[in-house]
């Protein structure tokens, strides 16, 4: 077993292979070695997630630890997953190819999703990070410009002129 | 923001795969910290390199319009790193080399749809830098433009993008293709003027575009051999550096608005064997060196504003068959020295105002088609040309002929229409025996206008 804890000093104790679908844990337990019985602190997940979370995601504000929760259970459920192709072997593939326990799995609020994309990727989970981006890029799939920019609050920061020959290089698509 | 994406992926001549494992890389999350009164949007709760991570998955038809949601987006989509990933995840990054493509798929047909970074790294994982030939007919691109990266591919020596609705204009990085020999981008709706294009171009077809100004000198500088400029919309004078390019045997620069005369530097493109300045504003006469263009086979003035009398040097153009001098203004005689082009098959000269009579010297030619209509020609029909054995058409209407037709005419075995109406009073002859059936064909053969 190790355990790990998160920022606000939640402890977790999950099994090594469960533990080692995170590079970086993985990394960690063979830089330290067994030896030592030490829980794996990992303050960036939950300092990160709560300083950005605090000010974007009110509703889950105070829940980094619901996030490590999450990203567990997902490596629980991957636990007997064959190991990856290499990627030199990887084939062509789409946002559409997301199992569906995985789509069930990541059907949470966008804020949520979001946590546990960015867990994901400072864990260094590569599964978990291509579903969660898949997830998000099917929702800006088949979307107008518009459309996209309200989906994730974004403002359009571009001046009069560069949108205007942004528009000019992308005439042949203008919005659906 | 940029800043974080173009370090993870930094060193801009890192190949394909290394790139690759490099993105890998654990990224840190304080790439974008907030200032304390900054409301967020999601764009700031991702870092950069997650968000290209998220964007990667849209499909290559589809990710180049979401540029214009903001800036941050349009650094993502136009950056290396989103392009690598992009195309591993849709195209794969393991591509055969071949020398010549003749039908773009699917992806090609993206390219000008896609930033110039990603459509450099698509061509560099395609091995494409290795093609020696590109031939895209009838291409349907999603973005009907000329795709800037082409000009990447030093090795190609023929680049064909013709009849694919293309438009935008014709892109200056063509320039860079040193070893490019034949340049086709014909049957497009190309616009403005035509770049530098490199020394190396043998064969340009431009023809049946909307190019404009005027025909840039720069063109006569390469050793082209053959120059398609018809069909578009060039106007000024045909410049005198013409001259320059010896080597041309074909030279089409009909159907645009060119005006001014012909330069007589025409005259030193003596590997010429078709000239086609038809339909165009010409004016001023023929010049005498035309008759230099000693291995023309083809030559065609018609249509424009030409005048004064045809120079007799034209008898100088053994090899030429077929002559279109049609709607202008010629006037004078035609001269007898046509009567020694042995090779003419084929003679328009109506709608001018050539007066005398027809030369007899015609009957030594071996004509076939002769349209000599509405004219101020006079006299008779020569007897000689009984003895034109291929003559199908002979058209003489609306001039001031008098006289019979010759009896001789009545063996030109291969005559199916002659056309005498509008003159002074050009006759059956009464020479002849009606009663021949040879006559009796020629005169079915009369068509009366």
């Amino acid at each position: 077993m190790v355990r790990i804890t998160s920022s606000d000093s939640q402890e977790f104790s999950v099994s090594q292979d469960i533990a080692c679908q995170s590079q970086l844990i993985k990394n960690m337990i063979e830089d330290v070695g067994d030896a030592d019985e030490q829980p794996i602190p990992l303050p960036n997940v939950a300092g990160a997630i709560l300083q950005k979370g605090g000010s974007c995601f009110p509703s889950i504000s105070n829940a980094p630890k619901l996030t490590l929760f999450a990203v567990i259970e997902y490596a629980t459920m991957h636990k007997d997953d064959p190991p990856s192709a290499p990627e030199t072997d990887a084939k062509p593939s789409t946002s559409e190819d997301i199992e569906d326990r995985d789509k069930q799995f990541l059907n949470v609020d966008q804020g949520t999703l979001f946590e546990i994309i960015l867990a994901a990727n400072y864990l260094d989970m590569k599964s978990l990070l291509d579903v969660g981006c898949k997830t998000v890029a099917n929702m800006i799939k088949g979307k107008t410009v518009e459309e996209v920019r309200a989906l994730f609050n974004i403002v359009n920061d571009f001046t009069p002129e560069e949108e205007e020959q942004i528009r000019k290089e992308n005439e042949w698509c203008e919005d659906r | 923001m940029g800043a974080a994406v173009s370090s993870a992926v930094s060193g801009s001549l890192m190949s394909v795969s290394t790139v690759r494992s490099k993105r890998r890389a654990v990224s840190s999350l304080n790439a974008c910290p907030l200032a304390p009164e900054h409301h967020p949007g999601c764009l700031d709760v991702l870092p950069p390199e997650v968000w290209i991570l998220i964007l990667s998955w849209l499909p290559p038809h589809e990710f180049s319009r979401f540029r214009s949601v903001c800036k941050s987006f349009d650094e993502f989509i136009a950056s290396r790193h989103f392009a690598i990933l992009n195309l591993e995840r849709h195209i794969g990054l393991e591509h055969p080399t071949v020398e010549s493509n003749t039908a773009p798929d699917a992806f090609d047909k993206l390219l000008s749809s896609w930033p110039l970074m990603y459509q450099s790294i698509y061509l560099e994982i395609k091995n494409a830098k290795r093609l020696r030939e590109i031939k895209w007919k009838h291409a349907r691109f999603q973005n009907p433009c000329i795709p800037l990266s082409l000009g990447e591919l030093t090795n190609l020596e023929t680049l064909e993008l013709s009849f694919s609705n293309l438009s935008g204009e014709i892109p200056k990085a063509l320039g860079r293709l040193h070893n490019l020999q034949e340049l086709s981008l014909n049957y497009n709706t190309l616009t403005g003027n035509i770049p530098a294009l490199p020394p190396s171009l043998k064969v340009l077809r431009l023809n049946s575009n909307d190019l404009s100004g005027r025909i840039p000198d720069h063109i006569f500088s390469l050793n082209l051999e053959r120059l398609n400029l018809m069909h578009n919309l060039f106007q000024g004078s045909i410049p005198s550096s013409i001259g320059n390019s010896v080597n041309l045997t074909i030279l089409s620069l009909n159907g645009n608005f060119l005006a001014g005369s012909i330069p007589s530097e025409i005259g030193s493109l003596m590997n010429l064997r078709e000239l086609y300045l038809n339909n165009n504003n010409l004016t001023g006469s023929l010049p005498a060196t035309i008759g230099n263009l000693i291995r023309l086979h083809k030559l065609d003035i018609s249509r424009n504003e030409l005048g004064g009398s045809l120079p007799s040097e034209l008898g100088n153009l053994r090899q030429l068959q077929q002559l279109d001098l049609q709607h202008n203004s010629f006037s004078g005689p035609l001269p007898s020295a046509l009567g020694r082009l042995e090779n003419l098959v084929d003679l328009h000269a109506s709608n001018n105002r050539f007066t005398g009579a027809i030369p007899a010297e015609l009957g030594n030619t071996v004509l076939e088609h002769l349209y000599l209509y509405d004219n101020q020609l006079s006299g008779c029909l020569p007897s000689s040309f009984g003895s034109l054995a291929g003559l199908r058409v002979l058209d003489v209407s609306r001039n001031r002929l008098s006289g019979y037709i010759p009896s001789e005419y009545s063996s030109l075995m291969r005559l199916k229409e002659i056309h005498v109406g509008g003159n002074l009073g050009v006759v059956i002859s009464p020479s002849v025996h009606h009663e021949s059936a040879e006559y009796a064909k020629l005169v079915a053969s009369l068509v009366s206008k």
